[in-house]
């Protein structure tokens, strides 16, 4: 893996000014650190968005889910009864076709729903 | 304290920009720690290299055999696909820091079930069944199967691992 600088944001508008300036962004670090390992991906500087309050929310209402950026599958697991008022049956097939679904679930879950389910395009993702 | 890598002797990391170093602070078992490290050292590395817990495995080292499982805050996670400085300020809880004098009931568990054969896997396999015991995931074999399938045991000891987990599940209850 090639040496990258390191930063940590705490905004989102910090990471939005540090991405601009080159930078890749870090959330579960499930597709970036294995790619830059093996060289796939070369970031030259690389921003920690995790600790970023308020993106990892899981909220429902009558017009379904949202689920932010920086929720882990593993939350949106164990909130699958939250979510399944709607889309329940999308995501929580997400989570438990993932290969990984017994371990780390670090994988902000919006996208990686979207991911295996194309045509889920009504998902929200923050 | 500070620690310097075991192996800065390596000719491999001779090459490496020895400018590009942050200082982070990390608690491993409840012993704080202050390291200077590259930004792209995984905590895994961090663990093994810099502070001598071995006991956390590298098998795969892409995320995919849960070797190198550890807790961060509670939570289980692949120390792997974890920079050491996302762990900063955060409890990591490696093998080494489960039991104290005596066995964890789970490490206990898995002696009294044979729930190895290599034990390369075992660091890893004993850290998911913890988490997924304080989890509550481990309510019937079919739970626990599906809760520890991240972590992979290539001499194939999944029943007694499952037995093991069940066993450890069965004393805490």
């Amino acid at each position: 893996m090639r040496d990258f600088a390191y930063q940590r944001a705490t905004t989102t508008e910090g990471a939005r000014q540090a991405v601009l300036a080159s930078g890749m962004l870090l959330a579960g670090g499930t597709s970036l650190l294995d790619l830059a390992k093996c060289g796939v991906a070369q970031p030259a500087s690389v921003i920690d968005i995790t600790r970023i309050p308020g993106m990892d929310a899981i909220s429902v209402d009558a017009n379904g889910a949202l689920i932010g950026a920086l929720a882990t599958m593993s939350r949106v697991a164990a909130d699958a009864h939250a979510v399944s008022r709607r889309d329940g049956s999308i995501v929580a097939g997400s989570v438990t076709a993932d290969p990984q679904h017994g371990l780390d679930r670090r994988q902000p879950d919006a996208a990686h729903a979207l991911q295996l389910f194309p045509g889920s395009g009504d998902l929200a993702c923050l | 304290m500070a620690f310097r890598r075991r192996d800065a002797g390596d000719p491999d990391l001779s090459r490496t920009n020895m400018t590009n170093r942050i200082t982070i602070q990390l608690a491993v078992n409840g012993a704080p720690s202050t390291l200077e490290v590259e930004p792209r050292v995984t905590l895994l590395d961090a663990l093994r290299d810099y502070l001598g817990l071995v006991g956390t495995k590298k098998g795969c080292d892409q995320g995919q055999c849960g070797s190198c499982t550890v807790h961060v805050e509670g939570p289980r996670v692949l120390s792997c696909l974890m920079l050491a400085a996302q762990a900063e300020g955060r409890a990591v809880t490696t093998t080494e820091g489960l039991g104290g004098e005596a066995l964890h009931r789970v490490q206990a568990a898995f002696l009294e079930q044979d729930g190895f054969q290599c034990g390369y896997c075992t660091p890893g396999q004993v850290m998911s069944a913890v988490a997924c015991i304080a989890e509550g995931h481990a309510g019937s074999d079919d739970e626990i199967r599906e809760y520890m399938s991240g972590n992979l045991c290539r001499c194939g000891a999944y029943p007694q691992i499952v037995a093991a987990v069940r066993q450890a599940a069965e004393v805490g209850r």
